[in-house]
């Protein structure tokens, strides 16, 4: 309680509590609190929750594979479009930490993956406050705050829209500025290694910015003449350490690099924010923190050019944030940086507590205290302004559909083939992959088509469904063979998967007429449905087949 | 043998039970509208698979780098080497990733402890 002393309140009993212990406890608190919205508060679902986008799926599947694999050089064929020889694309750590704790811990894989993109953005969270205190504790304290931003659209797009990957090796870059401040200490270049090698195998993107992090900062120390040997010669046996373990992608990384450019091979050209595209962040999107962020750039660059000595930490920080905000607009490895921009908060955090620290003096006796109060102030302006929004329970799928990919699972042939028809939610093909069959997928454009054209056909166009690219390698080359758009005769797969409901009447009415000749004028029979799904099963694969009619 | 690292193990291990009841605490307050047991299975299995190896690999830095930046950089550590040396056993062996993730931290955890026990033995015969 405040102290009344001759007619002047005393706030000393507030030094003697452990302030920053303190606010960490209630921010981690509140921040993991209003982040329940993302999953309902539950830790288990009856299907993936919040699933927004195809990604998501995408990286289930890796997951399910995973598990399942004794071969990670290829996929299987439900994975491939039934061929036994794809080269999987997918980088595989993240997969893999989703099906050890799945395993481990008997919550579903969906459940495990949605809870991982928490718990890295935390620790993100966690690691940028680790980071900046070696700045300054003031300045620490006053980050964490900003970066809750991370949770608010567009941002939140790292969530529920599928950058596990990228999240898990932010983290992992994270990890490696800080092991990178320690790095003069004797064999700590194997961790630095280790953890490199696990950036490459999450999401390479991260890794390239990082590589720039590092060209900055040893450029940094050569211009101001106190060039950093030592943290060279560890970095350099760090990249030995790491090339021994991602050694047998090395053949091919030219390769991958090529085809993640859309075959330009740049690795580094400018890329403007794609404002159209809803997901594209853009520095507005952080609102009025936008100014008092560049303003913090500003500060930091001074800084940097008119400090005869600056701390190593300080000067790691400033420029690996240097190198996050150049990716955040210059593509690195193709056109896909969306990923670096959507950790903005995360650089925000860095730059703007730099502006309300320009006078250092005004902390000098009561920093923390002004921190903290501060702190509560901005966590304020964040919760009014930027508290993180539902999108959507089951976008994509919902527990109908998930019961019959149960079903689907455990009660058809593993190498069988499945077209599915239509269905209002299955415009993410990733979803299929969880039924662990190959996959036909009639394109949603040409079924409209032969809707409004009122014309019932046994051929349908559709996708040959691949996780990813279509990827072969042959020795030391990878090559893309393609898509697989092609017309297939629905008698000549193996089953036949659709909802059987629509939102839409005349979809409803010509599905529902397509599976009632299937049934009486192919040789077709119902053997699964629910309220949503149903599943026919071809008892004449090849055999004969109705005639196109009009409806 | 020198006695000095068991205070320093001491207070290791009660940051390392804090950490798991603030794990646990700070979920739960996330999971809001979930029964604790998942979320106790849930907060094991990362201590278990990753957490506690990654921590064991980094102490050997025990008396170089502050506690909580030990933790952190061990935490980093653990869910990279474990999958990292998941995905390899399964590259190289072909051995399925649900077996050897359940031995691997058992394995990077005594590897862990063996690297600071040497420390220790090599510093007390200097001394």
């Amino acid at each position: 309680m405040p102290d009344i002393e001759n007619n002047k309140i005393s706030f000393a009993f507030i030094k003697k509590i452990n302030l920053e212990i303190l606010f960490l406890l209630i921010f981690v608190g509140a921040m993991l609190f209003m982040t329940s919205v993302f999953d309902g508060g539950k830790l288990v679902h009856d299907s993936p929750y919040q699933y927004v986008a195809g990604d998501m799926f995408f990286l289930l599947s890796g997951a399910d594979w995973i598990a399942d694999s004794e071969d990670v050089t290829k996929y299987p064929a439900y994975l491939a479009g039934g061929a036994d020889n794809q080269f999987p694309g997918l980088p595989p750590l993240f997969p893999i930490v989703t099906a050890a704790i799945s395993d481990l811990s008997g919550i579903a894989n969906y459940d495990v993956l949605f809870h991982l993109n928490i718990l890295f953005n935390v620790l993100i969270i966690g690691g940028v406050y680790l980071a900046l205190r070696k700045i300054n504790v003031p300045l620490a304290i006053l980050g964490i705050p900003v970066s809750l931003l991370i949770f608010k659209w567009p941002f939140n797009y790292s969530i529920t829209w599928g950058m596990q990957m990228a999240n898990m090796n932010f983290f992992f870059i994270i990890v490696a500025i800080v092991i990178f401040i320690f790095l003069d200490m004797p064999g700590i270049f194997l961790i630095f290694g280790v953890l490199n090698a696990g950036s490459f195998f999450s999401h390479m993107r991260e890794l390239i910015t990082f590589g720039l992090g590092l060209g900055l900062y040893f450029l940094f120390t050569l211009v101001k003449r106190n060039f950093d040997w030592i943290r060279l010669k560890k970095t350099l046996y760090s990249f030995i350490v790491s090339g021994i373990i991602v050694s047998y992608y090395l053949p091919i990384l030219r390769n991958m690099v090529k085809m993640n450019t859309g075959g330009q091979g740049s690795i580094i050209s400018y890329c403007p924010a794609m404002t159209h595209v809803p997901h594209f962040v853009i520095l507005n999107d952080i609102g009025l923190f936008k100014w008092l962020f560049i303003l913090g750039i500003c500060i930091a660059v001074i800084m940097c050019i008119i400090k005869k000595k600056i701390t190593l930490e300080y000067l790691v920080i400033l420029t690996f944030g240097f190198a996050c905000i150049f990716t955040s607009y210059f593509c690195i490895v193709g056109n896909k940086t969306s990923h670096m921009r959507n950790f903005l908060p995360f650089y925000a955090a860095l730059f703007i507590p730099l502006v309300l620290l320009f006078n250092p003096a005004l902390f000098h006796s009561y920093k923390k205290i002004i921190a903290f109060f501060g702190s509560i102030l901005l966590l304020l302006l964040v919760v009014t302004s930027h508290f993180p929004e539902k999108i959507g329970e089951y976008a994509v799928s919902n527990p109908l559909t998930w019961q019959s990919f149960d079903w689907i699972k455990s009660n058809t042939e593993p190498n069988a083939t499945v077209l599915t028809l239509y269905g209002d939610n299955f415009y993410q093909y990733t979803l299929f992959f969880s039924m662990k069959r190959t996959i036909y997928e009639t394109d949603r454009d040409a079924y409209i088509k032969s809707i409004q054209a009122n014309t019932i056909s046994p051929t349908l166009l559709t996708y040959k469904r691949y996780l990813g690219k279509k990827l072969v390698r042959d020795g030391n080359s990878l090559v893309d063979a393609g898509y697989g758009l092609a017309n297939v005769s629905v008698c000549n797969v193996d089953y036949v998967y659709s909802n059987k409901v629509s939102q839409i009447a005349p979809i409803q009415e010509y599905t529902t007429n397509l599976l009632n000749i299937l049934i009486n004028e192919a040789n077709f029979s119902k053997i699964y449905d629910n309220q949503l799904a149903v599943l026919l099963k071809n008892n004449d694969v090849g055999g004969s087949c109705f005639k196109e009619r009009k409806t | 043998m020198n006695t000095t690292w068991k205070p320093l193990i001491k207070k290791d291990l009660i940051g390392i039970c804090i950490l798991f009841v603030m794990f646990y605490a700070f979920w739960q307050i996330h999971y809001i509208h979930q029964s604790p047991w998942p979320i106790i299975k849930l907060v094991l299995s990362h201590f278990y698979l990753f957490i506690i190896p990654g921590y064991f690999l980094t102490l050997v830095y025990s008396d170089k780098i502050q506690r909580v930046y030990r933790i952190f950089i061990g935490i980093g550590l653990g869910y990279s080497s474990v999958s990292l040396l998941i995905y390899l056993l399964n590259l190289i062996f072909k051995i399925n990733m649900l077996m050897s993730s359940k031995i691997i931290p058992i394995f990077l955890s005594i590897t862990g402890i063996l690297l600071f026990y040497f420390k220790i033995k090599k510093n007390t015969t200097e001394i």
